[in-house]
């Protein structure tokens, strides 16, 4: 019987997120998040955030960041803030990798604002992957508090572009 | 007609279109020849003859050998490309407008209200046709082709980025086909003829429930000039060769290579990926990449297993770009 606070019990030790990590080099994971009551882990993968671009070199794994620390995101800052603190409401979560993009053209308004109403079916963004321009919509109903991503930065899979309540 | 047509199964006019274009030069096709083939009462042939000389098909009729095709008109109908078509799988009908905004759109709104894959819709003219993001695209009326299809593809949404790949080796294969000589392509989605571009490709898709993507294609056909700056860096199938071209057998011919290469887009891509190296613009070349507000420089290599180009830097490192603008490095 080890003497350990449920809290503990619950929690990670090294050796686990190195397991973790090992997992996600394997499977070409980026981002990793797990919650649990008193507990909370968020890995990302690459100090330098440039999902578009993978090097030759084998996939390193090197700042990952047990207990979220804000890592250097060079790329999504807002992004880097976000794994920070537990996120309130919905977020609605990129489906592929890709460039981001707010509106339509860059002489088009944006296709939501903060403050604005969504419905599953609004259109909330682009992301351009091989040219090819793939149309984001909400596949969710709220409001619009948070836009994560800047207009024309790289977004990877899983990565959450827009919170709503 | 003109305007609209199916494939499956075709039309009287796309019949006897069919019948007239597998004889033409070498035979006359009698009415009861065409009757018969075309599946329709002989007495029906006479008024369905009358109706395409309407539309401007030059047809002979001979008392005793029958019709002979002599010339079709220089407009895209609908018919005669569903005829030109048959037996495609991926092809399922051809809307011709004489004039609309973009075809996108209008692909768009024709899979929103749950359209099958395989529409492909074709306008003589594009009031806003467009490129990525929202770049203006000239098309002028009758001088080129500027065409969608509507796609839903069954593999995963990550890898709909092979589409990119696939529609220009299916358009560099049809108009090497038709002109005779090579056309190369300009990653990811351009084609050159020489050192211009004759063709641009705009996808647009939908994630999701009901998920589709719209392939759009703009090729410069027969213009013989580009207005302002567009002189120097485009160009058409006739400028580069000299020669004028039937439009309506341009689009056939990407079509059918867009057909033939469709099924291979989930396993056999490879194929296509190779294809596309075999024509790359810029292997071997020092080229530029905007990228997120980075610029990325280096020698551009070979693509990836999904389309990707990799690029080798100057300290023998290389990065695999999928995304950016590339451009030839001026030295």
């Amino acid at each position: 019987m080890r003497e350990t606070s449920p809290q503990q019990e619950d929690a990670l030790d090294l050796k686990e997120i190195k397991e973790l990590i090992a997992l996600m080099k394997k499977n070409d994971l980026s981002v990793f998040k797990m919650e649990k009551e008193g507990f909370k882990i968020t890995l990302k993968k690459g100090g330098d955030f440039q999902p578009m671009i993978s090097t030759a070199a084998p996939m390193h794994v090197a700042h990952a960041a047990p207990m979220a620390a804000p890592s250097a995101a060079a790329g999504a800052p807002t992004e880097a803030t976000a794994a920070a603190h537990v996120p309130s409401g919905k977020e609605i979560i990129s489906p592929m990798v890709g460039t981001f993009y707010t509106a339509a053209s860059p002489e088009s308004a944006p296709y939501v604002e903060v403050g604005q109403e969504v419905t599953a079916d609004t259109v909330v963004c682009i992301i351009e992957a091989m040219k090819v321009m793939n149309e984001i919509k909400a596949e969710m109903s709220g409001t619009i508090t948070e836009i994560l991503i800047e207009n024309g930065k790289p977004v990877q899979f899983g990565q959450p572009l827009f919170r709503l309540k | 007609m003109i305007f609209r047509s199916n494939l499956k199964p075709l039309t009287i006019d796309a019949r006897i279109l069919r019948e007239l274009r597998n004889a033409k030069s070498h035979s006359h096709v009698t009415n009861c020849e065409l009757s018969e083939r075309c599946e329709t009462q002989p007495g029906k042939i006479a008024s369905r003859i009358a109706a395409l000389r309407e539309a401007g098909y030059e047809i002979e009729e001979h008392p005793h050998f029958g019709f002979r095709l002599l010339a079709a008109p220089d407009r895209l109908i609908a018919d005669d490309l569903a005829a030109m078509l048959d037996g495609c799988t991926l092809v399922r009908e051809i809307l011709v407008f004489q004039r609309t905004d973009s075809t996108n759109d209008v692909a768009a709104q024709l899979s929103r209200s749950g359209s099958a894959e395989g529409a492909i819709i074709f306008a003589e003219a594009q009031s806003a046709g467009r490129g990525r993001l929202g770049r203006k695209w000239d098309s002028p009326a009758h001088e080129g082709l500027w065409f969608s299809i509507l796609l839903r593809p069954k593999i995963p949404i990550q890898e709909w980025t092979r589409l990119t790949t696939l529609a220009a080796v299916a358009i560099a294969q049809g108009i090497e086909s038709v002109i005779e000589n090579r056309a190369a392509i300009k990653w990811p989605n351009d084609i050159y003829l020489g050192d211009k571009k004759a063709v641009g490709i705009l996808i647009e898709s939908h994630a999701g429930e009901n998920g589709f993507a719209v392939l759009g294609i703009g090729v410069n056909v027969n213009q013989t000039q580009f207005p302002g700056v567009l002189a120097d860096r485009a160009t058409s199938l006739r400028q580069f060769t000299g020669h004028v071209f039937d439009r309506q057998l341009v689009a056939v011919a990407i079509l059918r290579e867009l057909d033939a290469l469709y099924p291979k887009m989930r396993d056999r891509f490879s194929e296509i990926v190779a294809a596309a190296e075999a024509r790359s613009y810029l292997r071997g070349r020092k080229i530029e990449c905007e990228f997120a507000g980075r610029r990325i420089c280096g020698v551009a290599e070979t693509l990836d297993e999904n389309g990707a180009l990799i690029l080798r830097n100057p300290d023998g490192s290389t990065v695999t770009l999928h995304s950016g603008e590339a451009t030839i490095a001026s030295i």
